[in-house]
């Protein structure tokens, strides 16, 4: 299983476990060192962050669009976006490819993303860790 | 700190920039992998490497493909400044010897580990900018050696900011 872990310094970790109790035991160790104001690990000097958020993947989220096939449908709503967003007839020819490119990125836009703890990715996680899984309040 | 831009990246250069080639293209998105392999000088890492499980010659192998014990490659976006982790805006370097156009990407982080991830259980030496999520196997673009070797315990994290200066 793989987590999409939101750090609360910002950075996000994607993690692969062989099941729950693996993943809980890591979560929670990296979470109560950053709770005692701990370093990452033992053989470097950056502190530990405590987690906000974790997202629970079947596969590894960043295979949102692997082989980066698309639809005439969702290439043609891509073009009109772009032409929406631009507001104008006239629109560079890389802005348009720009936006089709985009249809096989896995991340979120950055207006899609509400919460700094949300998750980034567009791929639908199969759970919502609570705080409590690792310790967290 | 010892670096290496692999054939693909160059390839992506000759054949997709400058001829727009449709076989030849960038992946959907970036990944970055860990690997227990030096960059060196020559005698690791080289131009033509691989990714492969198999130690020998210049192949390049990734830590964690028998137990992953959390490991996972970590992807960057093929975005500027966007919302998951992405590439920020390039710089100038005008130095006519060693400048170029830098840019470096969010930071993104390797962990929780539960423990010491194999291969790899106390020599991760290098980062690679690769593709795809499945371990030893896509593309090199390119490499550099941690500022440290490393391992990895229960708990543990580990930071990497990739950065490339193309001049």
């Amino acid at each position: 299983m793989y987590v999409e872990i939101n750090y609360e310094d910002g950075s996000v970790g994607v993690a692969c476990y062989e099941d729950e109790a693996e993943m809980q035991d890591a979560l929670t160790a990296a979470h109560a060192r950053a709770v005692e104001g701990g370093r990452a690990s033992d053989n470097t000097v950056a502190p530990a962050s405590r987690i906000r958020s974790a997202y629970v993947y079947d596969e590894h989220p960043d295979d949102y669009s692997p082989d980066q096939q698309t639809t005439a449908k969702e290439a043609q709503a891509a073009v009109d976006a772009a032409f929406k967003r631009a507001g104008g007839e006239n629109l560079s020819v890389h802005e348009i490819a720009a936006e089709i490119r985009d249809i096989s990125n896995p991340f979120l836009p950055v207006e899609a993303v509400e919460g700094v703890y949300d998750s980034k990715y567009k791929m639908e996680s199969s759970e919502q860790l609570k705080p409590s899984f690792w310790g967290g309040e | 700190m010892a670096v290496i831009a692999f054939q693909r990246l160059s390839q992506l250069v000759t054949d997709y920039v400058m001829g727009n080639s449709g076989s030849i293209t960038p992946p959907a998105s970036w990944t970055l992998a860990l690997s227990s392999t030096v960059v060196g000088t020559g005698s690791n890492m080289a131009r033509g490497s691989v990714w492969s499980a198999t130690v020998s010659g210049s192949n390049v192998n990734e830590i964690g493909s028998t137990t992953a014990n959390g490991y996972a490659r970590q992807t960057i976006a093929k975005t500027i400044n966007q919302a998951g982790i992405d590439w920020g805006t390039s710089t100038f370097d005008s130095t006519f010897s060693t400048g170029g156009q830098t840019t470096t990407a969010d930071q993104v982080t390797f962990g929780a580990f539960s423990g010491s991830p194999s291969p790899g259980g106390s020599t991760v030496n290098s980062s690679v900018l690769t593709d795809g999520s499945t371990l030893n196997a896509g593309q090199l673009y390119f490499a550099g050696d941690l500022q440290t070797t490393r391992s990895f315990a229960n708990g543990d994290t580990e930071k990497v900011t990739p950065a490339i200066k193309a001049g």
